[in-house]
């Protein structure tokens, strides 16, 4: 009886381990769905054409590092990795600017048309980008910035805001009171207050916005088709667009320059691989 | 719809299901959503304080104290000036064209030249009665919902279930999962155009080794497999988040109420449709709506693909909306085009929302 039971025990053990491996097997499959064409890619990042061709599967016979070079002065990936640096780099500092400053009044001061702000502000993250694509654009041209770095950044900020603003809201919001109170009792203002107290307390939110922020706006795509028709200006998504378009057969370069354009936020998630999925995921089940 | 925005320790990640939808309460949400958290214990205990606030929120005239009085004035002007800067390239670069977008739609005018004739809502007439196309593209847009809703859903439920459990290797997983994410929609795009090539590709070489050698479709070349191949590389890029949004889920269940499936005698299947699955309604909710307003927004990644090609094969309504802006210079019929996407993401949100059921939680305060 006491042997029947030990073997039952031991069967559904063994059971176990079995789906644990099954587990496992199914898990490295998927993840090697998902590993295999970036791995693909840079490979062929490396080979002629005629080897993409022929050795579709293998390493590359020899290294062709030249296809970086070529992508990034003949397919004009290097200036649009400047210009991505730049367009990335002034609208995330001024998001970082101005996003904590409107989240902490939405957190903790009470004044007139607060809910109107706040309504106005959550219907940007619902409201599809390519809505107002159009009225924007004639804006753009109007105040003459069509063909400028200001025609990225400043829709970027703008449709960069409410997330940011939100994230630093309810950072704030989860801030206890008291410590306004205390630091208002010491005679600060509330203006003090928030340079001095408020915003110093805030930076590991802050780091989340300009994390993410980094990497929404470093793949924006549909502004850069738009708003900006010179090459010279051209962010890396939209570069990578003309380039494939113009060198339609040398994929050796064209796979660099997708290698070249990914490799900065690979390696920001890489670093940051926890705070970019708490905020991505937070941010898409609000942008819905 | 809107999990985490609101919750106090939202920026800390928690997406926890009992407070997802926090502010899609109806009218007068702000000020009860704002008494939800003024009411939470760890809000520092200053509920009379707080209390006195809300009540009189409509101005500052009605502070009942003289130094009430005095600091509103101060928290306004504090306020405005904190909100200045935000709101004005808020104010001009998003609320301004996207009201004037439905000012456009009621012209004809080709975008460019200064001439625009006024034509009332012939537009809307002509899209949504006379524009096979532009059914196409909604048709399109709402069968790439539908599958996210059917497939992504579902899978990643279970990837995450399976994570969910302490293993080894388990944020490995997540973490390349998610990896698609951080890649531009283009230049995945792109690596999923030449996967397809039929010549260049790697898929179509994988499935002749596997056997099937007389099965060799041209991918996004043909109307009949273009949209099938387009879905696949969605479901790539999309189900790594999902399954990190579950997981978030999972956390908020207590370990227990797994133990006691188990002791009940359910199966891992069972108590994920049984047990988990409902505990997760809200979250589920939340990506039924993502799913569907994420379709009628995405852009990016079809356009880099077919373009909305083969022969409208994968158009959807953003693409619609760009060609007839950009390539036919109607920009009067863009502009409804987009009115109509925000107007129907508007519908299906709020429909959803109702169907689901989904209780705006805000911290328990619901009246």
């Amino acid at each position: 009886m006491a042997g029947d039971l030990y073997s039952l025990e031991r069967r559904k053990r063994r059971k176990q381990q079995a789906g644990r491996v099954a587990l496992y097997v199914a898990l490295s499959a998927y993840a090697l769905v998902i590993l295999y064409p970036l791995f693909w890619v840079a490979v062929n990042s490396l080979k002629d054409n005629q080897e993409i061709f022929t050795n579709p599967w293998g390493l590359p016979s020899h290294p062709l590092w030249a296809n970086f070079r070529e992508a990034w002065s003949d397919g004009r990936i290097g200036m649009a990795f400047k210009n991505s640096v730049i367009v990335t780099g002034l609208s995330v500092v001024i998001l970082a600017l101005v996003s904590p400053m409107a989240g902490y009044a939405l957190a903790r001061l009470r004044f007139a048309g607060q809910k109107t702000v706040f309504y106005l502000l959550l219907s940007g993250m619902f409201i599809a980008p390519i809505t107002g694509l159009i009225p924007l654009l004639k804006l753009l041209r109007n105040l003459d910035l069509v063909n400028s770095y200001f025609a990225l950044i400043l829709p970027n900020v703008a449709y960069g805001l409410p997330l940011s603003v939100f994230i630093m809201r309810s950072f704030f919001i989860g801030i206890p009171k008291s410590i306004d109170d205390a630091t208002m009792v010491d005679g600060l203002t509330r203006w003090q207050t928030y340079w001095i107290v408020m915003l110093p307390m805030a930076l590991p939110a802050l780091y989340t916005v300009i994390i993410l922020q980094t990497v929404y706006i470093w793949n924006e795509f549909l502004f850069a088709l738009v708003f900006v028709r010179a090459p010279e200006l051209f962010t890396l998504p939209r570069a990578l667009v003309t380039f494939k378009g113009t060198f339609i057969t040398s994929f050796g370069p064209l796979n660099a320059a997708v290698i070249l354009s990914a490799i900065p936020t690979i390696i920001l998630y890489a670093i940051f691989s926890d705070k970019i999925r708490r905020g991505m995921s937070m941010g898409f089940s609000a942008k819905g | 719809m809107f999990a985490g925005i609101t919750t106090p320790n939202g920026s800390a990640g928690a997406m926890r299901s009992s407070e997802s939808a926090a502010p899609t309460r109806p009218a007068g949400g702000a000020s009860a959503s704002k008494s939800g958290e003024a009411a939470k214990p760890r809000e520092g205990g200053t509920t009379a304080r707080t209390g006195r606030i809300d009540t009189d929120r409509t101005g500052w005239a009605g502070g009942p104290r003289g130094d009430a009085v005095e600091r509103r004035m101060n928290d306004n002007r504090v306020a405005y000036a904190l909100l200045l800067p935000a709101l004005v390239i808020f104010g001009v670069f998003f609320v301004y064209p996207n009201l004037e977008v439905v000012y456009l739609s009621l012209f004809n005018w080709a975008g460019i030249s200064p001439q625009k004739a006024f034509i009332g809502l012939q537009n809307y007439r002509q899209l949504f009665s006379e524009d096979p196309v532009f059914a196409k593209a909604i048709l399109n847009t709402m069968i790439v919902a539908a599958q996210s809703v059917l497939i992504q859903i579902p899978v990643a439920l279970a990837v995450a279930v399976a994570l969910n459990r302490k293993m080894r290797g388990g944020n490995f997983f997540a973490t390349v999962f998610f990896l698609p994410m951080v890649i531009s929609l283009v230049a995945v795009g792109m690596v999923w155009t030449w996967m397809y090539d039929p010549t260049m590709g790697t898929i179509n070489l994988l499935i002749d080794r596997l056997g099937l050698h007389s099965f060799q479709p041209a991918w996004l070349g043909d109307p009949a497999t273009a949209l099938i191949a387009v879905l696949i590389t969605i479901n790539w890029i999309y189900i790594g988040l999902y399954v990190v949004i579950f997981l978030s889920g999972l956390k908020s269940i207590p370990q227990s109420v797994f133990d006691s499936a188990k002791v009940d005698g359910l199966s891992e299947f069972w108590t994920t449709l049984k047990v988990t699955a409902p505990l997760l309604k809200e979250v589920i909710a939340v990506l039924v709506v993502m799913s569907i307003s994420g379709s009628f927004k995405s852009f990016d990644l079809i356009w880099s693909m077919t373009g909305g090609g083969p022969v409208n094969a994968t158009e959807i309504a953003t693409t619609y909306l760009y060609r007839k802006a950009f390539r036919y210079m109607q920009s009067g019929y863009a502009s409804a085009i987009g009115v109509s996407i925000f107007l129907i993401c508007l519908v299906i949100t709020v429909v959803q929302l109702r169907m689901m059921r989904v209780r705006p939680a805000g911290g328990g305060e619901e009246a």
